[in-house]
């Protein structure tokens, strides 16, 4: 394997080596090939047309590459098209094959498309055609898959090189400056230069002559078109070569000589050739970084090649098949990016697909926050934390909406009831046509337009009856409402955060059981007609320890008293509070304000929470912290109430209470032993949460433990519902 | 003159940048690379823009072999397929001759062609700042675009990782004549870039650089105060796009040559 870069390697001594070309595509050319897919070629594989573009070597660090553009495809064969800015590139005119699927791609007959360019190559090189055109020895193929549904392409390019009966050699390689001496050089670049300025053709000649005047130097060195060889012959002086070099390399020259150098031998019969590689500084060719090289080249006879040379991929059945003449073999597969033989891939999903982009838009969006003014926000934390959302309404909706701006990934919604026309104007994730015919369930509405908002989102929605305390379950209903408590469980089980956005109070107590027994985080939210609170539940019984047996109303393994639930500043258990209420009554009755403040201050909550070190075991952060909170994101309260009309909002905070009829560790032991039992009882029987905490009996127990609420004020018209 | 103080007014924005694109041509410091100004068709709305904007295209910038975006490129989606492309269909007898054909330069280990990425550089105008703004994307040969985390260990300042890096300066935006995401190094920032700059001054300026900036600094009036002559004029405009773009494109690793500030 001929790894090596350098001329002096064993078995190589001086073969003249060619830097193969580069493809380099812009994204803009696959956005066009895949709208062609789409729009033109639809199932068609006929191969079209395509301009590449290159240009002379203009960095010293790194070669020209062929190059495709949106402009590449613009056409079919017509004038050449616009071409990227800067000067004026060198088209090279190539073959694209677009192929259908994957496996025809694998399976793709590469090697007919490799003959059928070389085939053209080798006839416009022995027709003559090559020497007044020499772009079109420049040719190339690629063959291409696009799976659309991934924004993936799949390519594999090839710049034909017909293989010489013998390898070349060179005499001599060095920059163009060195070989002749600076003026000589100057006068050659000057003269290439002033050609080329004159050439009026659209695409100009990427190859070309300079002739110095012989042992008479009075004359002046002229630039000329490659038609002009033989003529040239006859004048006293030297013929130079120069061609358009791609190539970086000090003592390299680029693929397209290649061609050239098989031309000049086939058709001209020479055995030795001077050639200038043509490369650019600061816009103009350089005599310094150009090179000379002193090519030997081997003979080509008129016969060559002969029939027994044809590759054998060429020998088919079929007679008029066969070209009119032997080609010679040829090379020039491009490797990978992995430095092998074989086709590329590229995924421009994050480019072309506009899910992607939404998600890089907004996840740049929360960094920059991290970036600019919150080095400690842990975004990568907030979108794997997991949110339910039990209820979908006004409350619902404001704390979805909420999440979603904090880059929450995973929110799952929760409802029983549909979509009514009242709605929509206070649900922020429902329409009107969502009230039609009844109304869609709620949850799966709001989920669908959470995606539809940003699908980025792994958004959920779930239909469920909650079970409550106080609403009384027939023996026959028994079996779906434990089958409903069983899904429930399932859910907080599977999520890290649960948010209680319900519209009645007793609809919060089961799944503050489960957030109390499965360590969740439990954030509450409840509105009032102009108040609202918005709480944290302590954190859960954790099975491991003794918490439960020990009874948590006091610190047990931090110094901070467990934090009270929802419940814990109750002295009776929840009962149906739907019971003797009209149906407007139970409608919510708030200001319509009041839900967005509420619900986006439950976020808030939890987003700083879930920074604080202790999590949810955070002792209870007061105005009074204000100077030193833990979080990097300010206070974590307990409890916050507001009231619109004051315009006032109030941190509360206050202990687990012992007898608490959702969250102390009777009825979390009790759940632990028997859940159905405790749900159930909990329905049928008024009394039994009050008996089983120990509420009935111990009274006046009752009175001290509101007393340790001792900053709470009379917050009367703060409701739930 | 339509300036007020530091500020450009569009037509001024136009002329600074035909100046700094010919110091940069005169010199040579794109190493080959050029800019050009585009004048896209105005859409409705767009009024209050410049005319135009000055684009640098395909300016080559190679990153190291053991960085973070080589590492995860190699284990990409990408690489895979074509690992699995590789050896399938096996390999002809063709292709294998191809590969050890004895007059074309093998792909080497280390060539840095392998590592090479592209930068687009547009300098825009921006109405609201009237200061310019850098736009710039990053491409892979292939076209495939690099999103902010793959900027790691290409852009100078994420590599350094100073405490002001790069991300502090710079957002995604839309670009107000492509109307599409770009990166872009925000306006509001720039004189906090130029601090940065004179703190680093030694690692990326001569002492003869500096001076020849330290009139330049956009917090001062100097552009108003240089009204008298036409060359005044034009070396106060020059001076001004040499010293903002030192800044800016130094921040995503394209560094002017000493040479283009005797330009001024
Ligand atoms: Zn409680």
């Amino acid at each position: 394997m001929a790894s090596t870069t350098s001329t002096t390697a064993p078995g190589a001594e001086g073969v003249l080596q060619f830097q193969p070309l580069q493809s380099t595509v812009d994204s803009t050319f696959w956005m066009e090939l895949a709208n062609n897919k789409l729009e033109k070629y639809r199932l068609s594989e006929e191969p079209c047309t395509l301009q590449g573009y290159y240009t002379p070597a203009r960095s010293s660090a790194v070669s020209a590459p062929l190059q495709l553009t949106s402009t590449s495809l613009a056409l079919d064969g017509d004038a050449p098209s616009a071409a990227p800015g800067g000067p004026q590139p060198y088209i090279a005119w190539g073959s694209l094959y677009n192929v259908n699927t994957l496996d025809r791609f694998k399976s793709f007959d590469r090697e007919r498309i490799m003959a059928k360019a070389s085939e053209e190559i080798w006839c416009d090189i022995r027709s003559g055609a090559a020497c007044a055109n020499p772009a079109l020895l420049n040719r190339f193929v690629v063959y291409t898959f696009a799976d659309l549904k991934r924004y993936s392409f799949y390519y594999w390019f090839a710049f034909p090189a017909l293989v010489p009966p013998a390898p070349m050699r060179a005499a001599q390689i060095g920059s163009l400056d060195a070989a002749l001496g600076a003026d000589l050089a100057a006068a050659v670049v000057q003269a290439s230069e002033s050609w080329r300025g004159a050439c009026t053709d659209a695409t100009p000649a990427p190859a070309w002559l300079v002739w110095l005047p012989g042992t008479n130097r009075s004359s002046e060195i002229t630039a000329s078109p490659l038609t002009d060889w033989a003529a040239l012959q006859e004048r006293d002086g030297e013929v130079i070569l120069a061609f358009c070099d791609p190539c970086n390399l000090p003592s390299n020259p680029g693929w397209p000589l290649r061609n050239l150098l098989l031309l000049a031998a086939a058709q001209w019969g020479s055995r030795a050739v001077r050639v200038v590689c043509a490369r650019e500084k600061a816009g103009r060719l350089d005599p310094t970084f150009s090179l000379m090289v002193d090519a030997v080249l081997p003979e080509v006879p008129a016969a060559w090649p002969a029939a027994a040379d044809h590759p054998p991929s060429q020998e088919v059945e079929d007679p008029a098949a066969v070209p009119a003449m032997a080609v010679p073999k040829t090379l020039g597969w491009e490797v990978n990016a992995r430095g092998r033989m074989g086709p590329r891939c590229v995924d421009l999903g994050p480019t072309m697909d506009p899910t992607q982009l939404a998600t890089q838009a907004v996840d740049l969006n929360l960094k920059l926050m991290r970036w600019r003014v919150l080095p400690e926000l842990n975004t990568e934390m907030l979108a794997a934390t997991k949110c339910l959302l039990l209820g979908s309404g006004t409350l619902g909706c404001a704390v979805a909406r909420t999440l979603q701006g904090w880059g929450f990934r995973h929110i799952t919604m929760v409802d029983n009831g549909k979509v009514s026309y009242s709605n929509p104007v206070r649900q922020s994730l429902f329409e009107f046509e969502d009230c039609k015919n009844g109304g869609r369930p709620k949850a799966e509405a709001a989920a669908e337009r959470l995606k539809a908002i940003f699908p980025g989102v792994k958004a959920a929605g779930e239909q469920l009856h909650i079970p409550m305390p106080g609403h009384n379950v027939s023996p026959q209903e028994e079996g779906a409402v434990m089958r409903d408590v069983a899904r429930l469980e399932e859910l907080v089980l599977e999520h890290d955060a649960v948010f209680m956005l319900m519209d009645t109070r007793e609809s919060r107590w089961l799944p503050t059981v489960l957030c109390a027994h499965h360590e969740k985080i439990g954030i509450n939210c409840a509105l009032g007609f102009d108040g609202y609170v918005v709480m944290r539940h302590g954190h859960g019984l954790s099975k491991s320890t003794d918490d439960v047996a020990e009874g948590v109303g006091e610190a047990s393994c931090s110094s901070a008293p467990r934090l009270g639930c929802y419940f814990c500043n109750d002295v009776v258990a929840p009962i149906d509070s739907t019971r003797d209420r009209t149906l407007d009554q139970q409608c919510t009755v708030t200001r319509p304000g009041l839900a967005p403040i509420a619900g986006a201050l439950a976020v808030e909550l939890l987003v700083t929470l879930l920074h604080h070190p202790q999590g949810d075991k955070a002792a209870a952060d007061t105005a009074s912290s204000e100077a030193s909170p833990e979080s990097p994101l300010g206070l974590v309260p307990h409890q916050i109430r507001g009231s619109i009309a004051h315009l006032n909002q109030l941190l509360i905070h206050g202990p687990a209470f012992k007898q608490c009829t959702a969250c102390s560790p009777q009825v979390v032991q009790e759940w632990r032993t028997d859940s159905q039992r405790l749900v159930m009882r909990a329905c049928n029987e008024p009394k039994y949460l009050e008996d089983l905490t120990g509420l009935t009996a111990m009274h006046t127990e009752v009175d001290s433990a509101m007393e340790a609420w001792g900053d709470e004020d009379e917050n009367s018209d703060e409701d739930d519902f | 003159m339509e300036t007020d103080g530091t500020l450009l007014g569009p037509s001024t924005f136009e002329e600074c940048c035909a100046l700094f694109a010919e110091a940069w041509e005169n010199t040579n410091a794109g190493d080959g690379s050029v800019w050009s100004w585009l004048t896209p068709s105005r859409r409705n709305g767009e009024e209050h823009l410049a005319a135009g904007f000055l684009v640098l295209e395909r300016f080559p910038i190679f990153s190291s072999q053991t960085d973070g975006a080589n590492r995860d490129e190699s284990l990409s989606w990408e690489r895979e397929q074509e690992g699995l492309l590789e050896e399938y269909p096996p390999l002809s007898s063709r292709t294998l001759q191809e590969d050890s054909a004895v007059d074309a330069l093998a792909a080497s280990a280390h060539d840095p062609q392998r590592s090479l990425k592209f930068l687009d550089l547009h300098i825009v105008y921006s109405p609201s700042y009237r200061v310019p703004v850098l736009y710039l994307r990053c491409y892979r040969s292939d076209g495939k675009e690099l999103s902010w985390d793959d900027f790691d260990g290409i852009l100078p300042s994420k590599q350094e990782k100073k405490s002001q890096t790069l991300e502090t300066f710079m957002s995604q935006e839309e670009h107000p004549h492509l109307r599409r995401p770009w990166f872009a190094i925000h306006p509001c920032q720039t004189a906090e870039l130029l601090c940065l700059m004179h703190q680093q001054a030694e690692g990326n300026f001569t002492n003869n650089a500096q001076e020849l900036l330290s009139t330049s600094c956009p917090q001062s009036s100097y552009i108003s105060s240089h009204k008298t002559a036409v060359g005044n004029r034009r070396s106060t405009l020059l001076r001004y796009m040499l010293g903002w773009f030192s800044v800016v494109g130094a921040a995503v690793g394209v560094k002017l040559p000493l040479e283009v500030f005797r330009q001024i």
